[in-house]
């Protein structure tokens, strides 16, 4: 039988596990505490170790980088808290096997325990002890990313991994999906993070006034140019250079890009001298860049280049299960910013946000909380606050554009169709959105013909 | 037994998620609100003087365990309050207050699990 050993000094914790697993055949031993778990690993040889990461004295990756320096093959899986990002990213740096949020799902617990024994068996993982190297938590925690969607766990994952190496990534979202946020976790977690992080929106800028961005000018290399600049490739040093938008940047400035990946230096414009570049390069865009391959307007061996790694941002419609904790995070941030109080969720709230289709994702969810806010006459979060920007969409083609409206009539018809299609017809909760009163509504829905 | 709350009702414990631990196995989910019931109070306790102290710290350390103590047995109404306090109790002006409805809807839920199991 293998034996799971479970380190938590929470007893219900403990025991949750115990049960749970020994009702899937496993030997469960407990420890309370880091050094008497540690004790256990010497004298019991346990299969696998479960550890929560705060406990008194030993931390949890404490006693995860004891173990890697005892028995590096024994997996361990860490148990974690809400919104424990910078935890996450140190735990896989550190080499554990997975990580799990506590309360844990236990479908999710049995099969991470078996999927991390089998990988013992195969011997296939824990090839080596990553060094860890987060210390720059306060910027971490600063640019906070919440999430405990699968998709989201496995993106931190990631981010635990690629930060160590200063592989180029490439970052793959609709807007407002956060990749920027994403490229700062990358950079302040690893590697790079002492070193400068410098930020160009490549479409922002005329082809010229890019490239001179990009690379830096000498003097006198074009009109104005009237002293020797610096360019974001020089500036980034050995750090991470993030371009975002880089599908928009022009056929000739993706050959030069492409040229300082291979080569490794670069020359100002108007100069001669090749300048080292030592940068990680991290790419973001909103666009799907093999179909812009395809369309002949990106460069295939650019984006070879660029996605060493990959990391896909899924659309919030993809993760509405994060909106609370999202909007917790959001009511916390902003209170402080703009001197608020709202402290509390009104009823119905997550719901109705949850029911929204968030086509701006995360930023707008962020802005609607926000108007939310300065709206508020009390502490409460409610729904009377809450402005949905509901984009209204062409039924037949279901495409994203705008209806080519003609007269207000039209208009009115077809918002009032979009809410009630988005509350699937609930037509209380359309009329409170549309702040008129339910015969009013019914009246609209007869005197346009609406049907479900 | 004051089962409201800023005007509504206290939804009771739900103990879905420890059946699906304990896989129905009554003794079992005994064994741990059991282990909750005790292990609850003293933390309430401790939250309460942590708040008139301001003990941000220990603010943060009970409510760590208390998201899980109380989602484990389906007390889930007061864990968006016990969230807030564990990522920032520093800048909560209505902490004593918010404590305070924690502290009432945990009372209610271990009241309902004495007679649920």
């Amino acid at each position: 039988m293998e034996k799971i050993l479970v380190i938590d000094d929470d007893k219900l914790v403990r025991k949750l596990f115990a049960v749970a697993l020994s009702k899937s055949g496993y030997e469960v031993l407990e420890a309370e505490d880091g050094d008497k778990g540690m004790l256990m690993v010497h004298s019991e040889r346990p299969d696998l170790v479960i550890t929560d990461y705060q406990m008194p004295g030993k931390s949890g990756l404490e006693v995860l980088s004891e173990i890697r320096k005892l028995r590096i093959k024994l997996p361990v899986i860490m148990l974690t808290a809400f919104g424990d990002v910078v935890l996450t990213i140190k735990a896989i740096q550190q080499g554990a096997f997975e990580y799990l949020e506590k309360p844990v799902n236990p479908e999710i617990l049995k099969a991470t325990v078996q999927k991390a024994l089998d990988s013992v068996k195969s011997s296939n993982t824990l090839t080596g002890v990553i060094r860890t190297d987060v210390s720059s938590e306060s910027m971490l925690e600063n640019n906070i990313l919440v999430g405990r969607t699968p998709q989201m766990k496995e993106i931190f994952k990631n981010i635990g991994l690629i930060s160590m190496n200063k592989v180029n990534v490439l970052i793959q979202g609709d807007t407002g999906t956060g990749k920027e946020l994403i490229a700062r976790l990358v950079h302040f977690s690893g590697v790079t993070k002492d070193k400068p992080l410098v930020v160009v929106n490549c479409s922002a800028l005329t082809e010229t006034l890019l490239e001179s961005e990009l690379f830096g000018h000498v003097k006198g290399s074009f009109t104005d140019s009237i002293r020797d600049k610096k360019g974001k490739f020089e500036l980034a040093g050995e750090g991470t250079i993030f371009l975002d938008e880089i599908s928009e940047i022009s056929p000739n400035t993706q050959v030069k890009l492409l040229r300082v990946i291979q080569e490794l230096e670069f020359e100002k414009v108007g100069g001669e001298l090749p300048i080292p570049m030592k940068a990680r390069i991290i790419a973001a865009t909103n666009r799907n860049l093999e179909e812009q391959i395809k369309l002949g307007k990106f460069r295939e061996d650019l984006y070879y280049r660029l996605k060493v790694f990959t990391i896909n941002l899924p659309p919030l419609r993809e993760r509405k299960e994060d909106i609370n904790d999202l909007v917790i995070h959001f009511l916390y941030k902003l209170n402080k910013r703009f001197n608020k109080n709202v402290t509390k969720i009104g009823e119905g709230v997550i719901e109705m946000l949850q029911q929204h289709d968030w086509q701006g994702n995360v930023r707008e969810l962020e802005n609607t909380i926000l108007q939310a806010i300065v709206m508020s006459k009390n502490d409460v979060l409610e729904k009377g606050n809450i402005t949905l920007n509901y984009r209204l969409q062409d039924p037949a083609s279901k495409s994203h554009e705008l209806f080519e409206f003609r007269t207000l009539s039209d208009l009115e018809k077809q918002h009032i169709k979009a809410i009630l299609d988005e509350v699937k017809w609930n037509k209380l909760e359309a009329s409170r959105i549309l702040d008129i009163t339910r015969p009013t509504l019914n009246a609209k829905i007869e005197k346009y013909n609406l049907e479900q | 037994m004051d089962d409201l709350i800023n005007g509504n009702k206290i939804p009771l414990p739900d103990l879905t998620y420890l059946n699906k631990m304990a896989d129905g196995d009554e003794s079992f989910i005994k064994e741990i609100v059991n282990i909750f019931m005790e292990g609850c109070p003293p933390m309430l306790s401790s939250l309460k003087e942590s708040a008139e102290k301001g003990d941000h710290e220990n603010l943060r350390l009970i409510s760590h365990k208390l998201i899980t103590q109380l989602s484990s047995v389906g007390i889930l109404s007061a864990i968006n309050d016990v969230k807030r306090i564990n990522t920032g109790s520093k800048d909560m002006p209505d902490l004593v207050e918010t404590v305070d409805r924690i502290i009432k809807i945990a009372n209610n839920g271990i009241q309902h699990l004495k007679t649920m199991v």
